[in-house]
């Protein structure tokens, strides 16, 4: 028989190599145990030993726990977990009148979501953990969306209704995190608002929603969903560039990866502070460069409200008018003037890209 | 003599009443630590704890055993099996281990079919203890 084979011998019940057997030790069970149970969440145990070296025991255990990745907010003194998959987006909602926010009858509450109408659900409200009177008005709206379904749970968010450009306090509603999901047993399962339980880092014991209960037990209208935009995969999106012009006159590309939003400030909100210029949003400022600046140009005239697309990392590039967004025609030519990553065609016109280094070292003043 | 059957029994307390689950059904005695509230959960369940990897509901044993007293701060919790699925309720004392005789236990009127948690009573020498059915408070709380 083969040492390997021998060696099997330790995982039979009742094998013992002890001299003597005490009422704790010696009975041919402690093996047997450990290979019922792996072998119970389908893992394997196997033993390598060489006389006078040493012994090495492998336990392989799968990895078949459930896990996913879920978007944890807060609630009132609750948290709970969100299936990350149905997440769309976090809208911050305010009294802002300019902002997003919820209108509507107080009983059939509903957000403008770019021309969608979606329904709103109040998670204290609908799970009685605060009674709220009136319709609320400020929060985090977590869009999601279930089988053909889609509407905003309102949870806990902004402090102030002001700042809801800021994404620190939008993290501080909500975090992401990859959970383990544990069952919750018939007993509260049975109530189709949880589709299980999840354990955080802090030890704290988290619900996970189960969308589709909710959606069935508020009984939500379907939206009537526009085609689905075109998602543009990372790959291509690669080669789109935001076509603008310069208030000099010139017409420049940034990469549409770079690209965060883009904005329109009035005159009055860009403000030179030393030598750096800043553009208010909200409390905070963002740091801006000039296209032309970077270009080596100076700035020609200057108009009533200025155009900011909002690059990676909360810096803005001031332009003149901002012309469309073109798929590359042309792969990327080094170009050798300042600013310039290089030249491509662009709608069949010759455009220079921004780039986007010098962009953010002008904004910034780094050297 | 005859032999008859005999309950191992776990006795405890809630409020002033002795109460007894049968001992192959209790997995743990532990302190309660912070449960998570379960909104819409039914009345008496009072949230969820992490005991040893799972998600265990705790439930004020008072609220079903109609026994009035507020739900103590830090409680002891009496961990039951029940079809693979644990629970936790809430008691004031853990009190002994006994074997009750089967023919020591009387019927009580709440007894017998249907009705609530509690099968029996036995007459201890020092006091009465009630004897409950875990499957019977749990499946009460479902239908609620």
């Amino acid at each position: 028989m083969p040492p390997d084979r021998v060696l099997q011998f330790i995982f039979e019940p009742g094998f013992s190599t002890a001299a003597a057997v005490t009422s704790v030790s010696g009975r041919g069970v402690g093996m047997d145990v450990v290979r019922t149970n792996i072998e119970a969440i389908g893992g394997t145990v196997d033993i390598h030993s060489v006389p006078g070296v040493g012994t090495t025991v492998r336990v392989h255990v799968p990895l078949t726990l459930a896990i996913m990745p879920a978007l944890v907010v807060r609630c009132g003194t609750e948290r709970f977990a969100i299936p990350q998959s149905a997440v769309g987006e976090l809208v911050p909602v305010s009294r802002d009148r300019h902002g997003p926010r919820i209108e509507g009858l107080p009983e059939a509450p509903v957000m403008r979501v770019r021309g969608r109408l979606v329904p709103i659900l109040f998670l204290d409200q609908f799970l009685g953990i605060r009674a709220t009177t009136a319709c609320r008005s400020e929060g985090t709206v977590v869009l999601v969306r279930v089988d053909d379904h889609e509407f905003g749970l309102v949870v806990d968010g902004m402090q102030s209704g002001a700042d809801h450009f800021r994404c620190r306090d939008l993290l501080d509603a909500a975090s992401l995190s990859t959970i383990v999901v544990k069952p919750i047993g018939a007993l509260l399962a049975g109530l189709g608002l949880y589709s299980g339980a999840t354990v955080l880092g802090d030890g704290g014991v988290v619900l996970i929603l189960d969308l589709r209960g909710l959606l069935r037990a508020a009984r939500l209208p379907p939206v009537d969903r526009e085609p689905e935009a075109v998602v543009v995969p990372a790959a291509e999106l690669a080669d789109r560039y935001l076509v603008c012009g310069t208030p000099a006159g010139r017409r420049v590309a940034v990469p549409l990866a770079d690209v965060v939003r883009l904005e329109k400030y009035s005159r009055q909100a860009v403000q030179v502070v030393g030598e750096r210029t800043v553009v208010r949003r909200g409390d905070a400022f963002t740091p801006l460069a000039d296209v032309d600046a970077i270009l080596g140009r100076l700035a020609a005239a200057t108009t009533d409200t200025v155009s900011v697309v909002v690059l990676d990392g909360d810096v803005g590039l001031s332009v003149g008018t901002i012309l469309d967004v073109l798929a590359a025609e042309s792969p990327l030519q080094p170009a050798a003037a300042a600013g310039v990553a290089g030249i491509l065609s662009l709608g069949g016109v010759a455009t220079e890209v921004v780039d986007i280094r010098a962009a953010r070292r002008r904004a910034l003043l780094e050297a | 003599m005859t032999t008859t059957a005999i309950h191992r029994c776990c006795t405890f307390r809630v409020g002033a009443a002795c109460f007894a689950v049968p001992a192959d059904g209790v997995v743990e005695v532990l302190r309660a630590g912070r449960a998570t509230r379960v909104p819409q959960a039914p009345a008496g369940v009072l949230g969820l704890v992490h005991l040893r990897g799972r998600i265990v509901p705790v439930i004020d044993a008072a609220a079903h055993l109609g026994v009035d007293r507020p739900c103590p701060e830090r409680a002891t919790l009496l961990v039951l099996t029940l079809q693979d699925d644990w629970y936790a309720l809430v008691i004031d004392e853990m009190q002994d281990i006994v074997e009750i005789p089967a023919d020591g236990i009387e019927q009580t009127a709440t007894g017998g079919e249907g009705a609530g948690p509690l099968t029996g009573v036995f007459a201890a020498p020092e006091q009465l203890v009630h004897l409950l059915d875990p499957q019977r408070m749990i499946q009460a709380l479902t239908r609620r």
